[in-house]
């Protein structure tokens, strides 16, 4: 029997993969580029394709020739210690293999380097021309904040409809925004369902139907609630049976504190769960909170929006905020999801985590969960290779007596 | 341009520029003052200054070792200067502070506060204040909003009132102190300046450690002094502008001076970016005239997405004003923002012809050798060689 | 006189305004010693209790799923006087009538005790604080606000909000011996009234979050009231906060 899991996780993955690049085809609308994360029910509702250079990067070093393209990414001179993924995605944009935009929208969003990878495109001269956008998305999360960032993205509307001379259709926005709803609704069932012991279902999923949800060429289509409906509702059947991950006998729950990156999940992770029965239960991208859209007025469905960008959107919630909040989740999740550990991925060029190192050690050490601060590069397997993470990885389960 | 070096004034301010606790501080906290240290060019001495504090700008000044900050900061992978200050900061440099202001200028910056807060070093009154990464009529609002509750936060743990008079007076000494730092700046157009940019850096920067009346008082006898120099010819071999964050020392300038060029002006976070134009000095609102400066006037931090126009802006016009022959693009490893910011300006340099040298180079530098060799190229490349 | 008492005052400002709009009250004064409470409950409380994920299908009724509203706010004060221990206040709709419904949810835990202290109140904070202790309830996994179930299982039982306080009540006090009194509100009548709540919750979370703050940096810290009331850079609650800690040093909670 062709496992159902692994034909949802293919059906992801290629309408993931088919992002690449930028739009395929002249039916996709009009194009806008970003440096990040948009609100996406906007451009969908809006019908223009939307393309997230990181992201573009990020799984540009996810293709067999992935160390070429970071070394390209490299030579291109930005910053010796940036993101690989953005060093792939200045690659992309100065060697002109980006299909033109009709916008450019930036944010400030999670990070320095997506920031960066911001201020080059709006500096990149062969599109000097193009029309753009610039939102600031502030480091607080309050409902001043959320109605700020909710009326910069009211403001992104007005400059594409100036840009392209239509009007957004508000009834569409929130169609949009219900079916998007349901998706969220689902994503959160499967979340829930990862606290059954053992975990019924490769917790990978829950990244995979985030980023289906948000990042793929069919985002917030019914496809996707659909691919979510089935994800539940076999997850809700393994989890009546008492049923784990197919071939694991989970032994050991973990957090990984960031997201995971090109490589991490096929190699270092599968081999954790599969050998030590060492289960990642919980990482940056599944941990959204995915709260509906407040549907009940204009106004509320944009400072909902807002608040979505700024709290949940994943990596903007860890590393937009302060050490406090990232500090309260990982006890947050270590708690709800019966983590017996966590470690600390510290990706190389997450200035954030890097600088919040001692806390998070310290708080763990006070509540008395075991962690390890890793130091990888999620995107470049060359830094730490998988076998290096998995024996420090499984050393570090062994002293702590989990093994 | 022995002059300067015998000059008393001079000597003082570079004594200042040189050290973090100064007798000048000393001084002021056994009367009763108070001083409050701040990080980021965005931060508002004015507003510290209304509040009766002697701003200072936090430094990593003579700091031999980040050893106790790595264990906040992942070394490899955070800017040093960042790890140089907050090393400061544990081991009591700064103790003389009675509050500090941290302006979120990057991330790693902003997290001197979250580490300070959990840190054994304590301060009376510890304050985050963020500058939006975009630029518009709601980001000047946003910024506005956030002095307001700068003030209102100093005011409450205080137990002062900070009127908008006061502000009005300190944006106008303020505004004084940077008309006289343009006026050092513009001595620097001539051919042979009274003034090298090592000596420059340190009277720019002792500005920010002392009590602004004082460094005004100062500057007025040093410019007297420095108008009254006669400058020998020296024949530079080219004239040099330096970019990128912070430049808090001398140790570049050094560098280029060493081997016979100078540099004659800059766009770094403690110096030119911070004499730039002035605050509006009357109208309704002093909050709103210095969250217009600090939001649209100012060539702002290259986080904000929309730095690059105002940046470039500057560079051009200094490069004309200055007769600059080159630039020396430098900033701290690990800073993203300021390495993109440098990335596309060279390109943009490159296509007018004007020469530009990257270095990305830590906060106290431990190669100094390798840098002087690039400079030395670098000189070489833009003078032909020949002389 | 505790600053978080200006908000036991807002809360009852909001029950009032409810009655007077003629929203339904139904009000509980039940037993509040833990000895006696969990006789009453019709569902097992404690350690595991509810050990299991309460599926969709096996829900009879959720609460405070975020599209229907949802709003918590946990007070803690030093007056035991202000709190009518073993009140429990339901404005709205019970669990027995909400069969397959999903139902506003805003959930009121008002905590007195004369000794209470910071790191307390740090713990009482928790969302998840009872997590899977009572039979029948499951608490998702959202920070910020409150979303659970209760299962068909349960409500066949004999689930209801009175059954919901009274766990709450005996749940808190076993785990805590300084909390003397405890009162509960529970709003289910409409969206809007459960956001009534919101402005309050927001407040009293930016007081706890200095007071966390304070948790963080306590240690051989002194809080002079004159001259600090800590980092808060809030206006709007900034007096509270100084007030909090002024009262908390007068009474010895901390140094
Ligand atoms: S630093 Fe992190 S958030 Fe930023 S681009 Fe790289 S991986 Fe993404
Ligand atoms: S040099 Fe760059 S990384 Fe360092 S503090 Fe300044 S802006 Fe941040």
């Amino acid at each position: 029997m062709i496992n159902i899991y692994s034909q949802l996780m293919s059906a992801a993955n290629k309408s993931l993969f088919g992002l690449t690049l930028g739009p395929q085809n002249e039916s996709d609308g009009p194009f806008i580029m970003g440096n990040g994360d948009f609100f996406i029910e906007i451009p969908v509702a809006f019908g223009c394709s939307f393309s997230d250079l990181t992201l573009t990067g990020a799984m540009g070093t996810g293709l067999p020739n992935a160390a070429e393209l970071i070394d390209k990414g490299t030579e291109v001179g930005v910053e010796s210690r940036l993101c690989n993924a953005i060093k792939v995605a200045t690659y992309y944009l100065e060697a002109g293999l980006l299909k033109t935009p009709d916008m450019i929208i930036t944010t400030n969003s999670c990070c320095d380097a997506m920031d960066t990878l911001g201020n080059l495109l709006n500096g990149y001269k062969p599109w000097a021309h193009i029309p753009r956008f610039n939102m600031h998305a502030p480091h607080s999360y309050d409902d001043a904040s959320y109605e700020y960032m909710g009326k910069q993205l009211r403001q992104a509307v007005k400059f594409m409809e100036d840009v392209t001379g239509r009007k957004m259709d508000m009834d569409r926005l929130r169609e949009v925004c219900i079916e998007s709803n349901k998706q969220c609704q689902l994503l959160l069932e499967f979340q829930e369902l990862k606290k059954a012991k053992p975990c019924p279902a490769e917790p990978d999923l829950a990244r995979e139907g985030a980023e289906f949800k948000n990042w793929s060429k069919d985002r917030i289509s019914p496809q996707v609630t659909e691919w979510l409906e089935i994800l539940v509702k076999e997850t809700e059947k393994q989890v009546k049976e008492k049923k784990g991950i197919e071939g694991v006998d989970e032994k050991i729950r973990f957090l990984w504190q960031d997201l995971a990156g090109s490589w991490a999940s096929g190699t270092v992770l599968a081999r954790l769960q599969k050998e030590l029965g060492a289960v990642c239960v919980m990482d940056y991208v599944s941990f959204g909170t995915w709260t509906p859209v407040d549907l009940s007025s204009e106004e509320a469905m944009f400072t909902s929006f807002g608040k979505r960008f700024l709290l949940e959107d994943p990596m903007n919630r860890q590393a937009l905020h302060t050490t406090d909040l990232f500090c309260n989740d990982i006890l947050q999740i270590v708690k709800d999801f019966s983590c017996d550990a966590v470690i600390l991925p510290a990706h190389i060029a997450h200035r954030d985590t890097n600088s919040r190192i001692k806390v998070v050690r310290d708080m763990c050490h006070e509540k008395g969960i075991p962690c390890l601060v890793l130091g990888i590069d999620i995107w470049d397997k060359r830094y730490m290779t998988p076998d290096v993470a998995f024996d420090r990885m499984k050393t570090f389960f062994e002293i702590s007596g989990l093994l | 341009m022995d002059l300067i070096k015998n000059s008393e004034v001079f000597r003082k301010l570079s004594g200042i520029a040189g050290t973090i606790n100064n007798s000048g501080i000393e001084n002021l906290k056994k009367e009763g003052g108070k001083v409050a240290g701040y990080t980021c060019s965005f931060v508002p001495e004015e507003l510290l200054i209304a509040a009766g504090f002697m701003p200072f700008r936090i430094r990593g000044t003579g700091s031999k070792s980040a050893d106790l900050a790595n264990d906040y900061f992942q070394a490899a992978n955070i800017c040093s200067m960042v790890r140089h200050c907050f090393n400061h900061i544990l081991t009591g440099e700064y103790d003389f502070l009675d509050a500090a202001i941290i302006g979120g200028g990057c991330d790693a910056n902003r997290h001197i506060l979250d580490n300070w807060e959990k840190s054994d070093a304590k301060i009376p009154f510890l304050h985050r204040i963020f500058f939006p990464h975009a630029t518009g009529d709601l980001m000047v609002e946003y910024f506005r909003n956030q002095l307001a509750d700068m003030k209102a936060g100093i005011e409450k743990h205080f137990g002062i009132e900070v009127t908008d008079e006061k502000i009005w007076n300190a944006i106008k000494l303020c505004n004084e102190a940077r008309d006289l730092q343009k006026e050092l700046y513009s001595l620097r157009k001539a051919d042979n300046p009274p003034i090298t940019g090592a000596e420059t850096v340190d009277v720019i920067v002792a500005g920010n450690s002392m009590p602004k009346e004082e460094y005004i008082a100062d500057l007025k006898t040093l410019l007297n002094e420095l108008k009254n120099t006669k400058v020998e010819d020296k024949n530079y071999k080219a004239r040099l502008m330096i970019i990128g964050p912070c430049h808090d020392d001398t140790s570049m300038c050094d560098i280029i001076e060493g081997l016979g060029g100078i540099t004659v002006t800059d766009l770094t976070c403690f110096g030119a970016k911070i004499i730039y134009g002035r605050v509006k000095d009357s109208g309704a609102d002093p909050l709103q005239a210095i969250a217009e400066y600090q939001v649209q006037d100012r060539p702002f931090c290259p986080k904000n997405l929309g730095a690059h126009p105002i940046i470039s802006k500057t560079v051009f016009e200094n490069i004309k004003d200055y007769k600059v022959d080159g630039i020396i693009g430098q900033n701290m490893l690990c800073c993203d923002t300021w390495g993109g910011e440098l990335y596309i300006l060279n390109k943009e340099l490159k296509e007018a012809g004007i020469p530009m040298l990257r270095i990305e180079r830590e906060y106290i530098p431990d190669s100094l050798g390798q840098i002087q060799t690039r400079v030395q190229a670098f000189l070489e490349t833009i003078t032909g060689g020949t002389q | 006189m505790s600053a978080f008492d200006i908000y036991i005052k807002s809360i009852n400002d909001v029950l009032e305004e409810l009655k007077n709009s003629g929203r339904r009250i139904n009000v509980f004064n039940v037993p509040s010693s833990c000895s006696e409470l969990p006789r009453t409950i019709p569902v097992n409380i404690g350690g595991n209790a509810n050990p299991g994920i309460i599926l969709r299908q096996d829900t009879y009724v959720e609460l405070g799923n975020p599209e229907a509203g949802s709003s918590a706010i946990m007070i803690s004060t030093n007056e035991t006087g202000l709190i009518n221990d073993g009140r429990i206040t339901l404005i709205g709709p019970d669990i027995p009538e909400s069969a397959d419904k999903s139902l506003p949810f805003g959930q009121v835990i008002l905590i007195g005790g004369a000794s209470l202290d910071d790191k307390e109140h740090e713990t009482l904070q928790q969302p998840g604080f009872v997590g899977d202790k009572i039979e029948g309830y499951m608490i998702r996994s959202l920070p910020q606000n409150i979303w659970s179930r209760i299962s068909k299982d349960g409500a066949a039982k004999g689930f209801n909000f009175e059954c919901l306080g009274k766990a709450l009540i005996y749940l808190y006090k076993s785990e805590n011996p300084k909390i003397e009194s405890m009162e509960i509100i529970f709003i289910t009548s409409a969206k809007d009234d459960v956001k009534l709540l919101d402005n309050i919750s927001e407040q009293v979370r930016k007081i706890s979050k200095e007071i966390t703050k304070e948790n963080w940096k306590i240690k051989g810290y002194d809080i002079d009231c004159e001259l600090d009331c800590s980092s808060c850079g809030d206006k709007s609650v900034c007096d509270d906060i100084r007030d909090v800690l002024k009262s908390r040093k007068k009474k010895g909670l901390v140094k």
